[in-house]
C-alpha cells in the first residue's frame, strides 16, 4: 500500500489521489489555494501524458514502440528523460530508467491501484536491465533501443514536484509545499516555523517531525510501500538494475533532504539499491535510514 | 617535344588530383569534427539543462559519496504546531 496520509486538510491545503498515491498541496497564502491546485493538476497531467508507463498514448510509450529509431519529443519529456539519465550517471547506474521491462516481468505492468489483490504466479520471469547508456538523448531527439522499456517512476515524480512548486511560487507569489507521496518540494517563503514534515513510512513505523527551510526538498524511498506478489514472496518496486529483481531489503525506508526533490529521490532510491553501501553513498547528506527491524540510523546532521 | 608536353600535362593532372584529394580529406575531417562537436554540444546542452533545472543535483551527486555542502540544514520539528505533510514510502 502506498503512502497513507492521515494529516488534516485545512484551509491552506488541498489533497487528492494521483498515480496510486496522494498529492498534497500546502500554500502560505490560502487565498491562492485554488489557483495553485489548478497549476499542480496541470503539471501532473502534462507529466503523465509525457511519460506514463501505463498509458498507451503517452509520448514515452510511443518512443519505446519506435523500434530503435530516433523520435523527436517534447521539451517536457526531454527534461524528464534527461533527469532520469542524469540520475543513472550520478549513481553509476543504481537508479536506471531502463528497468521498465524488468518491472513488467515482475507483474508491475499497470497502475499500482490495479495491482491490489493481484497474485503473481511462481513462474515470474526477471530480466537484467539493459544499460542506461544505450539510451540516446540529443536535444529533443530520443532513441530507445528496440525492446527496451523505460520507467521514469523513480525520478519523474520528483521532477514534477520540483517543477510544480517552482511554478506555483513564481506565478502566485506564495510559499508552497508540494508532496507527491514521499516526494516533497518547497518553493517561495516558508511559514514562520518552517515546513513541518512528518517522516514516517507505514503506520506504526518509527516517526519524527522535521523542519524544512523554504526551498528545501525531502524524499523517502521504501521497500514496504508498494508491494505485491504472493504470500511469502512479496515483491517491491525498487529494482536493482544489476539483477532485474527487487533490491534486497537491507533498508526498509530511506529519507534524504536536499535542495531539489530530484536529488533527494535519486539518493534515497540509490541508497535502497546499494544496500549496505548506502552510508558510503550518502556521505554527509542529511538522511535517515530505517532497518527492517525498525532501527533508525541518522546521518549528515539529521536531527535526533 | 610532344613527349615533354605530355609529361608536363601528366604531372599537372597528377598534382591537381593530389591537391583535390588532400582538400577532400581535410574537408571530410572537418565535417566529421563538426559533426562530433555538434553532437557533443547538443548532448551537453541537454544534460546542462537538466542539471540547471535540478539545481544542486548536478555533478555533486557523486556515486561514491555525497557532500552536505549543497544540502539544506534541517532541524527537529515542533510536533505541537502540527505537520503539513507526510514523507513516507510512496
Amino acid at each position: 500500500m502506498p503512502l497513507v496520509e492521515t494529516l488534516p486538510v485545512g484551509p491552506d491545503t488541498a489533497q487528492w489521489e494521483v498515480w496510486g498515491t496522494v498529492a498534497r498541496l500546502v500554500v502560505t497564502d490560502p487565498a491562492r489555494l485554488g489557483q495553485a491546485s489548478h497549476l499542480l493538476q496541470a503539471e501532473l497531467s502534462a507529466v503523465d501524458r509525457a511519460c506514463s508507463r501505463f498509458r498507451p498514448d503517452s509520448e514515452l510509450r510511443e518512443v519505446c514502440r519506435a523500434g530503435g529509431r530516433p523520435v523527436r519529443i517534447s521539451s517536457l519529456l526531454a527534461e524528464l528523460v534527461g533527469a532520469a539519465l542524469g540520475a543513472a550517471r550520478d549513481t553509476d547506474g543504481a537508479v536506471d530508467p531502463t528497468v521498465g521491462g524488468a518491472l513488467c516481468a515482475l507483474g508491475y505492468d499497470r497502475d499500482f491501484a490495479q495491482l491490489a489483490g493481484r497474485v503473481v504466479g511462481p513462474g515470474v520471469r526477471v530480466f537484467p536491465a539493459p544499460d542506461w547508456r544505450a539510451v540516446q538523448l540529443r536535444g529533443r531527439e530520443l532513441t530507445v533501443p528496440h525492446g527496451v522499456q523505460l520507467d521514469l517512476g523513480a525520478t519523474a515524480k520528483a521532477v514534477a514536484a520540483d517543477r510544480a512548486a517552482a511554478r506555483i511560487a513564481d506565478r502566485l507569489g506564495t510559499g508552497v509545499l508540494v508532496a507527491l507521496g514521499g516526494d516533497i518540494a518547497t518553493a517561495g517563503p516558508a511559514p514562520e516555523n518552517g515546513w513541518q514534515v512528518l517522516v514516517q513510512d507505514r503506520p506504526g513505523d518509527p516517526a519524527c517531525t522535521i523542519r524544512l527551510p523554504g526551498g528545501a526538498a525531502l524524499a523517502t524511498s521504501s521497500t514496504a510501500g508498494r508491494t505485491w506478489g504472493r504470500p511469502g514472496e512479496l515483491l517491491h518496486h525498487i529494482v536493482d538494475p544489476a539483477t532485474g529483481k527487487p533490491a534486497p531489503t537491507v533498508w526498509r525506508t530511506v529519507s534524504v533532504a536536499a535542495f531539489t526533490c530530484l536529488r533527494a529521490n535519486t539518493l534515497s532510491t540509490a541508497a535502497i539499491v546499494r544496500g549496505h553501501g548506502a552510508p558510503a553513498l550518502l556521505g554527509t547528506v542529511p538522511s535517515r535510514l530505517v532497518t527492517p527491524g525498525m532501527h533508525v540510523l541518522r546521518m549528515g546532521g539529521w536531527p535526533q | 617535344m610532344q613527349r615533354d608536353i605530355g609529361r608536363r600535362r601528366a604531372t599537372l593532372v597528377t598534382g591537381a588530383l593530389v591537391v583535390a584529394s588532400v582538400a577532400a580529406t581535410v574537408g571530410i575531417g572537418a565535417a566529421a569534427y563538426a559533426s562530433d562537436s555538434s553532437t557533443s554540444s547538443t548532448t551537453t546542452t541537454a544534460s546542462t539543462s537538466t542539471d540547471s533545472s535540478s539545481s544542486s543535483s548536478s555533478s555533486s551527486t557523486s556515486s561514491s559519496s555525497s557532500s552536505s555542502s549543497d544540502s539544506p540544514t534541517i532541524s527537529s520539528g515542533s510536533s505541537g504546531s502540527g505537520s503539513q505533510a507526510t514523507s513516507g514510502g510512496s
